[in-house]
């Protein structure tokens, strides 16, 4: 939320994440999708994350809940040390963590009704009666905009931005403190994804809910996050409030991802990025992004930089970070 | 009126079978030589189909129902098959959306691009892959001598693209249509697909229609713009001027609910979304499409169609309000 308490208290706190996909020294290699993460998420806020297709956004989210098993790291919710659970113990915490989907058509089992998808939270915890689980599923869907009645539709009887509100309302069928969107409004069109952000900004509030929000698209990013951290092969490359990252960016690679994105209003030619994202397969040595990088030196090329705080709340892994005094501007 | 490469004129393209679906209702549109006109809209706006009306590939029970689609005074919309079969890829080429599936995967790259001058051009197999090299190269491809000889999926997304840009300029076309061109593409290589485009059509002189969900990118590619919604064209204007002074209320709705990049977020975080969604294609009301979620609405509007009409140079809106 905008205005945050002095001290705000740690939701979840990653330190030192990895996933790795593939056994090493087999053939095919490994893949270090998400190659050493750590961030803190507070209470309240909602943390963007931002990155082109390969950075591990998706995997470092899917991490974060236990959807995937991370290679090493901790995750720590509120208190909780989450890789140490077992399945019981991850159960009762699941209900306090939740994931909205991209793809509200493929998430939804189109056999089953609406009302019976939304309830299966409710029976898997074995809460309340069946008059009550009604009840919650007719209040669910009218939070989200829908009405009571859809309960007894199935998945197709939507349009895709009504199946996404149905996403949401599962995701809140258990009351979470923590809702990880991955991509959620990316596959709507802009006026059906207003209206689901306007819907994910409310309930925030109502709810008092913690968003980790992860999207491609930068416009999204910067209207729903109050903090936004930029992925690059499997590392945070820079994270800091939302209007200083997109007024100063720090990172080269920050600044080029904001210039290219196609806008009407644009005072100055725009610098393109040149070349292909690296395969996380076989990563640069050094710095991941000082193949495409406009400021490399020599030692981008050797040493992998540190992720440290340069400004106060805004971090960045740069040897030569842009000049937070100069103000970089991007259009 | 000469100057045209292409003219549509009054096109509908209607979808007919327990119901009758009409996709496209009455769309009248020009481009020049090197010129880009940007068609504009969301799901279900007709866009689509209307562009592949252009090249003749609506499917079956899809067909055109009535229009003209004259490309250099040849009109497309009644041209026997096999003499369509001449033009597509040759006179018209088409890009689109996901170059992994409009390429053949078990082919090699340079063999695809080969292919289209082997058939139009009748060049030797010798002589068409040394041009299908040469077109690699100049869609800024590097090393085009290896890269024809590998196939789709070796390549990156974004090369994928610029071999589709390579096979569809390969016969100097006059018009090429590139339905959502990057949508599939990362921000980044984005960037870089639309400006090779934008350098391509400045180096042949090529006519563009392009086709697209981001307003960002007609603002950066387009001369003109076509806003569709519901099967018609609802604005019509040139750039600047569309995105200065917007007439229609659809127009105006949209660019409003894209979150805005280079400002901060309103106190409220709210977006002034357009309420309700589309109508559909089979039911449409009475009078405007748009009446359900325009804040504009009055009596009028349900009863009676509005037509496209110019209301200044070059900018011509289909509402009452401005009538």
């Amino acid at each position: 939320m905008i205005d945050q308490p002095k001290q705000p208290l740690p939701l979840l706190q990653i330190t030192g994440l990895k996933k790795h996909f593939g056994r090493p020294g087999s053939k095919a290699g490994v893949v270090k999708a998400v190659d050493g993460v750590d961030i803190t998420i507070y209470r309240g806020e909602t943390l963007g994350l931002v990155g082109e297709s390969g950075c591990g956004k998706s995997t470092f989210a899917r991490c974060i809940v236990r959807l995937t098993e991370p290679t090493s790291g901790n995750v720590t919710f509120d208190g909780i040390d989450v890789l140490k659970q077992d399945a019981p113990n991850m159960r009762r915490l699941r209900k306090r963590m939740q994931f909205i989907f991209q793809d509200p058509y493929s998430s939804l089992n189109p056999r089953r009704r609406i009302g019976q998808i939304i309830a299966d939270a409710f029976r898997v915890h074995k809460l309340y009666n069946e008059q009550e689980r009604q009840e919650r599923v007719a209040s669910l869907l009218e939070t989200v905009g829908l009405r009571p009645e859809h309960a007894d539709r199935f998945p197709h009887q939507f349009s895709g931005g009504q199946r996404q509100r149905i996403g949401i309302a599962r995701a809140l069928a258990l009351n979470p403190e923590l809702v990880v969107a991955d991509e959620a409004v990316s596959a709507l069109d802009v006026s059906i994804q207003a209206q689901v952000l306007n819907l994910l900004v409310k309930l925030q509030h109502q709810l008092s809910l913690t968003y980790v929000f992860i999207s491609h698209d930068l416009g999204v990013i910067r209207h729903i996050s109050d903090r936004i951290g930029v992925m690059y092969l499997g590392r945070l490359v820079e994270l800091a409030p939302v209007d200083v990252l997109y007024d100063r960016p720090l990172h080269h690679y920050t600044e080029a991802l904001l210039q290219a994105v196609p806008r009407a209003t644009r005072q100055s030619e725009r610098q393109i990025l040149g070349g292909d994202v690296p395969s996380p397969r076989n990563p640069p040595s050094g710095c991941p992004f000082h193949t495409r990088c406009r400021a490399k030196q020599d030692r981008c090329t050797r040493e992998v930089p540190d992720f440290v705080e340069r400004e106060p709340k805004h971090w960045v892994a740069c040897h030569f970070p842009n000049d937070p005094g100069s103000g970089a501007r991007v259009v | 009126m000469g100057e045209w490469i292409l003219q549509v004129k009054n096109l509908h393209t209607y979808f007919r079978g327990a119901t009758v679906v009409k996709a496209v209702r009455g769309i009248d549109l020009e481009i020049a030589a090197g010129e880009t006109l940007g068609i504009v809209g969301e799901s279900g706006s007709g866009k689509s189909v209307m562009a592949q009306a252009m090249m003749r590939l609506v499917q079956s029970p899809g067909g055109i129902e009535k229009g003209e689609i004259l490309l250099d005074g040849e009109d497309l919309a009644k041209l026997p098959e096999a003499r369509m079969r001449a033009i597509r890829g040759n006179k018209i080429a088409m890009i689109f959306q996901e170059p992994m599936t409009s390429l053949n995967p078990v082919i090699r790259v340079g063999d695809q691009i080969a292919e289209v001058v082997r058939l139009h051009r009748g060049y030797s197999k010798r002589q068409a892959l040394d041009f299908a090299i040469e077109m690699l190269r100049k869609v800024r491809i590097a090393d085009p001598e290896r890269r024809a000889r590998e196939y789709p999926h070796e390549l990156s997304g974004g090369m994928r693209q610029r071999v589709m840009i390579a096979m569809g300029l390969a016969c100097n076309p006059k018009l090429i249509v590139a339905d959502e061109p990057t949508t599939a593409l990362d921000v980044t290589i984005q960037a870089q697909i639309l400006k090779l485009m934008v350098d391509m059509q400045a180096e042949t002189g090529t006519a563009m229609l392009l086709i697209t969900h981001d307003l960002g990118v007609v603002a950066e590619t387009a001369q003109r713009v076509a806003v569709m919604y519901a099967g018609q064209v609802v604005e019509y204007a040139g750039v600047e001027e569309l995105f200065a002074d917007p007439l229609h209320p659809y127009t105006q709705g949209l660019m409003a609910s894209v979150p805005q990049i280079d400002q901060p977020r309103p106190e409220s975080r709210m977006l002034p979304a357009i309420p309700g969604a589309v109508p559909s294609l089979d039911a449409l009301p009475v009078g405007c499409a748009f009446q359900d979620r325009c804040p504009h609405v009055f009596d009028k509007c349900r009863v009676s169609e509005p037509l496209l009409k110019l209301h200044r140079d070059g900018h011509s809106a289909r509402c009452w309000l401005h009538d």
